[in-house]
């Protein structure tokens, strides 16, 4: 699917994902764990794109429209400049909410926060 | 329906909306998403005007009195926008709250929150019929799946349909060729 649009964003906030696991208590009073899959799932990227142009601002919400949380995709290496971040192969991004604009005197601002999700086929 | 006051704020903040969609998590892996329409919708707008008279104060509480508050549904000048495209001009929006007035003398601030009931459908038509070579006038356009200049014009041309140069297909349901 189309990749992110080509922006670099102003900030960025990088939650790790986790690997899904069950803690246990024992009878002894130690604590188990069970883990449920070798993948992580749940990282998260919120970026924060400051002075955007209103056609920048538009590829946003055009992608957004057409992807939203149900169509997977993938980030552009602009989006991720600098950022030193390595994903498991073959997962991609979906949106974690509605991305948030501000507008004040021609600035504008966006916020963006995605999810990375594992591969999966229907 | 009475339309919104053409009064264009002095700020805007809205999101983006979104797809009627449910989830279902799963034991080891990400969620998994069902979509139940093309449709985008719930877009929150919030709007920002600073250091208004008493005269745009009151055209703003006229206007939720007819909407009986968060009631009936509206249309909103496209001047509220400004230069954003974010839903469709003829989008239908409500109320999300009464707005929030504060006095300041002879001036008022105020914020008006609105949310759109009817936003965007994601599903393009493109109708054939009887067409003709368009003699308008391209014109900038812009949609959520198209870019350019308007009219967008499909080229058939002299194609053999058994070995056609294109490879845009347009599946017509169960039309023959």
């Amino acid at each position: 699917m189309a990749v992110f649009p080509e922006l670099t964003p102003s900030s960025r906030t990088y939650t790790p994902g986790e690997h899904p696991n069950t803690p246990l208590m024992v009878l002894t009073g130690d604590e188990s764990s069970v883990r449920h899959s070798n993948g992580a799932v749940g990282h998260r990227l919120r970026m924060t794109f400051k002075l955007l142009t209103q056609a920048e601002n538009y590829s946003i919400i055009g992608h957004y429209s057409l992807h939203g949380r149900f169509v997977p995709f993938d980030l552009s290496a602009t989006t991720l400049s600098a950022a030193g971040l390595t994903f498991p192969t073959n997962y991609q991004w979906i949106y974690a909410g509605t991305p948030e604009t501000d507008e004040e005197c021609g600035e504008i601002t966006t916020t963006v926060e995605l999810e990375l999700i594992p591969p999966y086929t229907i | 329906m009475t339309t919104f006051p053409d009064l264009p704020p002095d700020r805007i903040g809205y999101d983006f909306g979104a797809l009627n969609l449910s989830e279902e998590t799963t034991i080891g892996g990400g969620p998994i998403r069902f979509r139940h329409s093309l449709s985008l919708g719930g877009h929150t707008l919030a709007l920002t005007y600073s250091w208004r008279t008493q005269t745009e104060m009151q055209q703003i509480r006229d206007h939720y009195n007819d909407a009986d508050g968060t009631h009936r549904q509206f249309e909103v000048p496209t001047t509220i926008w400004g230069t954003a495209a974010v839903v469709n001009t003829d989008s239908l929006y409500r109320y999300a709250e009464p707005p929030q007035e504060e006095h300041l003398g002879v001036f008022f601030n105020f914020t008006v929150r609105l949310r759109v009931v009817d936003g965007i459908s994601l599903l393009f038509d493109l109708q054939g019929g009887g067409a003709t070579q368009s003699t308008i006038t391209p014109t900038a356009f812009t949609s959520f799946a198209f870019a350019g200049n308007a009219p967008f014009i499909l080229n058939g041309g002299a194609a053999d349909p058994d070995s056609p140069a294109a490879t845009l297909i347009l599946q017509g349901k169960g039309a023959d060729r």
